[in-house]
């Protein structure tokens, strides 16, 4: 019964296989919250559409994060895990933005300039869980 | 909800009940100082509680000093595209003595991360809410432009 921790590429596989992932925000008062997003990879970023006046706007006075995908591979007896340590922000560049509009995450009347959140990884771990 | 549309409340009711029907879940600790953590778990819901099994280690020494814990699940629908959330913010207790793991085993219990953990914790919800929306999956929509392109540990491209 081992626990295996991933290496960098493999928790970047993880991440680009998936659409969707959790972000854990902390509020000012130091309440923290999670919200399950859309995200897509780009550039070694991660980036999430989000709308304004959401609980996201957190983020502006407190953007250090944790983003986490998981999931699990019943066959292989797998769960793994990604945890991303990020710093976030609400200022994408051009580039980020088109690229968060190519992937369809939301209609897209819903994104304008200020609607992409950007996390940029300061560490990632990622693990494999053996259920067998 | 960020990333999607149409956020529907769940009532409490409906939060529980979608509780019940999955076995994995996040933990979510963090401590005075500000540093939090993320942990995916295995869990069962007991009537109006939420136990976890975990052994010796990070998560266990965390609650100890700090009980305040968020708890999350989620679900996507393939068929629907639909997704629903329930997070929960609960105090941790520590409950680790034999009636607790038979109650856990018979309860169907089954830790990923620690086959053999002695511990149980119990969540006692402080507040329980759920949503619902509509975010699909990108593998029933285009394809992810990033899924082909090389990259390095970094994650950037290569090519």
């Amino acid at each position: 019964m081992t626990n295996r921790v991933l290496a960098a590429d493999e928790s970047w596989a993880y991440l680009r296989r998936n659409t969707i992932g959790r972000i854990i925000t902390t509020a000012a008062d130091g309440t923290v919250d999670i919200f399950p997003v859309s995200y897509t990879t780009y550039s070694g970023e991660i980036l999430i559409p989000t709308r304004l006046g959401t609980k996201l706007r957190s983020i502006a006075t407190h953007p250090e994060t944790l983003f986490e995908i998981d999931g699990h591979d019943d066959d292989a007896h797998v769960v793994w895990s990604v945890v991303v340590r990020a710093r976030a922000h609400f200022t994408p560049t051009l580039a980020e933005r088109r690229h968060a509009e190519q992937v369809h995450l939301t209609p897209l009347a819903d994104i304008d300039a200020n609607q992409v959140v950007t996390l940029v990884p300061q560490k990632i771990s990622g693990r494999e869980y053996r259920t067998r | 909800m960020p990333g999607s549309t149409d956020a529907k409340p769940l009532t409490s009711d409906q939060a529980w009940t979608q509780l019940a029907a999955e076995n994995l879940g996040r933990l979510i600790t963090s401590t005075e100082d500000g540093s939090i953590e993320v942990f995916p778990i295995n869990y069962v819901r007991l009537s109006d509680v939420i136990m976890l099994r975990t052994d010796s280690g990070t998560k266990l020494s965390t609650i100890t000093t700090s009980p305040k814990v968020v708890f999350e699940v989620d679900h996507q629908d393939l068929e629907s595209r639909s997704t629903w959330s329930v997070v929960v913010h609960a105090t941790a207790h520590i409950v680790s003595n034999d009636w607790a793991r038979r109650l856990a085993a018979s309860c169907g219990l089954h830790p990923i991360a620690a086959p053999y953990a002695r511990h149980i914790v119990v969540l006692t919800p402080l507040s329980i809410s759920g949503r619902t929306f509509g975010i699909g999956r990108a593998d029933a929509g285009p394809p992810h432009p990033d899924d082909s392109s090389e990259t390095d540990t970094k994650g950037q491209r290569l090519s």
